[in-house]
């Protein structure tokens, strides 16, 4: 259950560091200086369900889509619609992934891909003229490479959760283990011969 | 039989379902969204965290600039309001001494066989205010001792000593005058009253002056000035205004009281009176 909490406390921290790097820094659209999208939420979400099921990537990314739609941008149903898509490829990429190296340039791609369609859908309905080449250059660019750092430390977080869980869980599991000894060692004693003989001689 | 759906599955279904159709209606009936009614997490936390703070803070320092220059403003204001009573006051002063300059030219144009000295006065000590004051003409200026001083009203003194750039004055107030003089009042039949100056009542602010001819009827308003006869003034220096007189017991002369004139106690410029003042 902690680990549930931590996980939507996570998610809800990685959204509230889009939008408050978003209201820092605002994109620039008259593409005159250099903008950064930011996409923690997006990288902690490719993050997370790098491993899971097929099933669970796809409903974990529409919940993460539909939650950043209702509750962080006005965006609906784009990301409820975008995010399962994008969570069933950053799986269906890592199962092809053996290492943490390409596993990043695997997750730098979709953060491309992800800025990638929506600027293709307005350019496609006309609601931006700007051509690829520039917006590339003044929003893109920068955007990768400050989301490159931040697949690094969503990874580098991801895996010391893992550990961390993977400890805790042994943990429990061995203080489990301790308090069920004593009553297997009374069993045990109950039907050892050697105790039998003991009794007796007590006898 | 084989579940189709895990717990986490169904509680995802079941969050997603709701949302999608929360989301649904609010597009469908606001044509927007919910996050965009005002209500979502970023914009309280944004509002609170940011947009409060910062319009607080924006409002604080605006009034606390607009107090500011309302205390620059205020310092400037009543710096301006100062300047402009030392302007009054100066043009007060100016005022007062362009008049004084214009009634000496009067005289000086008045007595054009007169020689005359302008000079100004240097000082007049708070002490000393009725008894002498200091001039800026010396013996350079060919100041003597004797000499008339008149300001614009008319006789206020005489120089009574002389140093090489400044003089000083025995004023008519003192009675410490190094000598006396004749003066004469004008009659409206034409004739003149002589007498001579006699001296200053300080309790009545008026000098005395006797009249030789005790039959004369002298009404208070008549004019009193220098005679010129007897050589020490030059004649027709204003001395002041008669205010009364009385009978003396022996009825060979009368004392008439004579005003001073007007500016006696207050006066920058002077003109001094060489012609007719015996040498030393």
């Amino acid at each position: 259950m902690k680990k549930n909490f931590g996980i939507i406390f996570g998610f809800f921290g990685l959204a509230m560091l889009d939008s408050i790097f978003s209201y820092l820094t605002p994109i620039d659209f008259t593409y005159t200086h250099f903008s950064i999208a930011w996409h923690f939420y997006l990288t902690g979400l490719l993050v997370f369900v790098r491993d899971k099921p097929m099933m669970n990537r796809f409903l974990i990314g529409a919940m993460a889509g539909i939650v950043r739609d209702m509750f962080f941008t006005s965006t609906f149903p784009f990301s409820f619609l975008f995010y399962p898509l994008i969570a069933l490829a950053a799986g269906v990429y890592q199962n092809k992934a053996r290492s943490i190296e390409s596993a990043c340039m695997i997750y730098i791609s979709l953060i491309f891909c992800a800025d990638l369609f929506p600027f293709l859908f307005q350019k496609l309905i006309g609601q931006t003229t700007v051509s690829f080449v520039s917006w590339f250059y003044h929003v893109e660019l920068l955007t990768l490479l400050v989301g490159g750092l931040v697949v690094i430390m969503m990874t580098y977080i991801d895996i010391v959760m893992d550990y961390f869980y993977l400890f805790q869980s042994r943990v429990i599991k061995k203080s489990q283990r301790g308090h069920r000894h004593p009553k297997r060692e009374l069993a045990a004693s109950m039907n050892h011969p050697q105790t039998d003989n003991r009794k007796r001689r007590f006898r | 039989m084989r579940r189709r759906f895990t717990k986490l599955q169904k509680t995802l279904i079941l969050f997603i379902g709701f949302f999608f159709l929360l989301g649904s209606l609010m597009l469908s009936l606001r044509q927007n969204s919910i996050s965009d009614l005002g209500y979502s997490a970023w914009t309280y936390v944004k509002y609170g965290l940011f947009d409060s703070p910062a319009v607080s803070i924006s409002h604080a320092l605006d009034d606390f600039s607009n107090l500011w220059h309302s205390y620059q403003d205020n310092i400037y204001l009543n710096e301006q309001l100062a300047n402009q009573r030392s302007y009054q006051t100066l043009y007060a002063q100016e005022h007062n001494r362009n008049l004084e300059l214009q009634g000496l030219l009067e005289m000086k144009n008045a007595l054009p066989e007169s020689t005359q000295i302008s000079c100004q006065v240097l000082s007049r000590p708070g002490q000393t205010w009725n008894q002498t004051i200091t001039v800026s003409a010396g013996s350079t200026s060919g100041v003597e001792v004797g000499m008339a001083v008149c300001s614009a009203n008319g006789l206020v003194g005489m120089v009574s000593s002389v140093e090489t750039t400044t003089s000083q004055v025995t004023l008519l107030t003192s009675n410490d005058l190094p000598n006396s003089f004749a003066v004469q009042i004008s009659m409206d039949d034409g004739s003149t009253v002589e007498g001579v100056f006699h001296g200053y009542d300080a309790d009545q602010n008026r000098y005395e002056i006797r009249l030789f001819d005790h039959e004369a009827v002298v009404l208070p308003g008549q004019k009193v000035a220098t005679s010129g006869k007897g050589g020490t003034y030059a004649s027709g220096l204003m001395v002041g205004t008669v205010t009364g007189t009385i009978m003396n017991d022996d009825a060979v002369v009368s004392t008439v009281y004579v005003s001073p004139v007007e500016d006696i106690s207050g006066f920058t410029y002077v003109n001094i009176f060489s012609q007719g003042t015996p040498a030393p």
